[in-house]
């Protein structure tokens, strides 16, 4: 990936200048940021992101994909206005949902985000809810709130966490993460409504900033949890539904409710989207991914890797007659463009455990035609070898 | 001296609250039911809270680490050291080689890491038909890519696992022939 790119985006190039002098107001009135002095509070916490953004650009979790990363970065852009030059996206590989911006301007989006946006207006509503919290510095304020509740070293430590990084960025922290460091409810409140008006000047559909939180409550429902975990400690889900949907519709009702664009947001992502699948599969939770699956199915149509992806889970969970919806799954997945050899494999494993040996055996022959030089294709040959599965 | 200290910053580093202690003499009995024949300079730690595991290094946790599934039972949790919240996926007897490998998987890669199978194949586990694969997999906390070596087998229903695993290239090639030699010598001494 060009660095061009990275630090700007689809912007034009005279936009490129990371710190210009001059300072342009934002799309919401707020002047472009200038560089803090070092010496405050606010310019050792850019100093201490920079550096994280130093080490990110070095991850070997980022997603890696050009087209995909210009494409992102031009959502921001455009819902950041003047303030785009400021901002750096980066795709991170993870498959929780999440986006976040640190007060110098670096986004982080993250796969398990782009899997579940249904479309370009979902991405750009959570796009616009950062920006909104990025434009009137909550990060910087809710810091300082609890540095003075709790001594510099864990003020360190929740700076770190909030940009995804440090030892404290760990996913597994991120839940107790986001209880310490979560924004407050006027702060929440504020970005909602910053990014609903971003997102409507973009010219995008705000009533879908409700249907995202629609999204996360469905899936996050029972007990397994979901790939939401950021936004568990966020008060009053309905809530915040109902009240975006409220002013999404005040919003557009003098006009047309603007777009969505789904189609070239299924395009941009598609590359991806069977690695997302299979990051999503890895977690073995399978009751919120088949919510999860269901739910893109109903909006990118059911192909054969939504039907894999269901199909995997179903035999994951493996409850009543999970294996018998599984083998639906797969069967009507038969012949779908995008179907990945691992469904010809997972119906191998089904009927062997069900201890059907010829069918095993024949998908099993399928799947290594398939895959010849797959890392488990000296196991999957023992099972054809073996009469008795 | 140099490798006491190193474990030692290892230890103060890793945060692990627990003690290593020198692995003595062979053979050894771990965890009651896996007897390995130890070579080389091992040392051995009992995590608290596990109910099968033991880790084993050489030269420090993040440098090499041998870790000992020792005769998980039906329906429990390979990883019975996730958060309790974590809930994560529970050995079942009648698993496949996938299905374990996938539990290995999720354990150290299922919260956000990388996980890549490289090999696959059926093998022998103390006179019992058990599965051989190694990996390479990346923890998101810490970006370093590690590569492994697993063998296990079901005996009397009971997984029993030993999982080898360090940062790709030289720490891996070194530790590795070691660690394949106690894994070869392994003699499963099943549970009642």
């Amino acid at each position: 990936m060009r660095r061009r790119d990275l630090l700007c985006g689809g912007c034009g190039g005279g936009l490129l200048t990371l710190w210009p002098g001059r300072i342009a107001a934002g799309p919401s009135g707020t002047p472009r940021f200038a560089r803090p002095d070092l010496a405050s509070d606010e310019g050792g916490l850019w100093a201490l992101m920079d550096r994280e953004e130093e080490r990110l650009r070095r991850s070997r979790f980022l997603l890696g994909d050009d087209a995909l990363q210009r494409y992102v970065s031009d959502i921001a852009c455009r819902l950041a206005g003047d303030h785009c030059p400021d901002m750096r996206v980066y795709l991170v590989r993870t498959p929780f949902f999440n986006a976040s911006m640190a007060p110098n301007g670096m986004m982080q989006v993250w796969s398990g985000l782009l899997l579940r946006a249904a479309n370009e207006a979902q991405l750009a509503a959570v796009l616009a809810h950062e920006v909104g919290h990025y434009l009137k510095r909550h990060s910087l304020e809710r810091l300082r709130d609890a540095r003075a509740k709790s001594g510099f070293a864990q003020f360190l430590g929740l700076a770190l966490g909030a940009a995804g990084a440090g030892s404290i960025g760990q996913v597994a922290q991120l839940g107790v993460l986001a209880s310490v460091y979560s924004f407050s409810r006027d702060h929440e409140r504020e970005a909602d409504a910053i990014g609903l008006e971003l997102m409507h000047r973009a010219g995008y559909d705000a009533g879908e900033a409700a249907s995202v939180w629609a999204q996360l409550i469905e899936e996050n429902a029972g007990e397994d949890g979901g790939g939401t975990l950021l936004f568990a400690t966020h008060p009053s889900a309905d809530e915040r539904r109902d009240t975006l949907k409220a002013a999404a519709m005040a919003l557009t009702s003098d006009g047309a409710p603007g777009e969505v664009h789904a189609e070239r947001y299924r395009a941009h992502i598609a590359p991806l989207r069977l690695q997302m699948l299979q990051d999503e599969l890895r977690r073995r939770v399978p009751d919120s991914s088949l919510r999860l699956f269901d739910r893109l199915m109903t909006h990118h149509g059911r192909d054969g890797q939504l039907l894999y992806a269901r199909a995997e889970a179903l035999r994951t969970r493996a409850r009543d007659d999970d294996l018998d919806r599984a083998l639906a799954a797969l069967g009507e997945a038969d012949g779908l463009p995008e179907l990945p050899a691992e469904a010809v494999r997972l119906r191998g494993q089904i009927l062997r455990s069900r201890n059907d040996a010829d069918g095993a055996r024949n998908a099993f022959r399928n799947y290594l035609e398939l895959r010849p030089d797959a890392p488990d294709a000296p196991m999957i040959r023992s099972y054809i070898e073996t009469s008795v599965p | 001296m140099k490798l006491r200290c190193l474990l030692c910053l290892t230890l103060l580093l890793t945060g692990c609250g627990g003690q290593f202690k020198r692995v003595e003499s062979a053979p050894v009995l771990v965890r009651g039911s896996m007897e390995v024949q130890a070579g080389g300079d091992w040392n051995h730690y009992t995590p608290y809270g596990s109910r099968h595991r033991e880790m084993w290094t050489q030269h420090g946790v993040p440098i090499d680490l041998l870790t000992f599934f020792s005769g998980v039972a039906d329906g429990v949790a390979l990883d019975d050291l996730a958060p309790r919240n974590a809930k994560p996926p529970l050995f079942r007897s009648s698993m496949s080689p996938e299905d374990m490998v996938g539990l290995v998987e999720t354990m150290l890669a299922g919260n956000g890491g990388q996980f890549q199978l490289q090999s696959l194949a059926p093998d022998t586990v103390s006179d019992s038909p058990g599965f051989r694969f190694e990996y390479l997999y990346t923890a998101r906390s810490e970006e370093v890519e590690r590569a492994g070596v697993g063998r296990g087998a079901v005996v009397s229903d009971r997984l029993y696992l030993m999982l080898f695993h360090a940062p790709r290239g030289r720490y891996f090639d070194r530790g590795r022939p070691g660690a394949e030699r106690l894994m070869d010598s392994l003699r499963v001494v099943p549970q009642r």
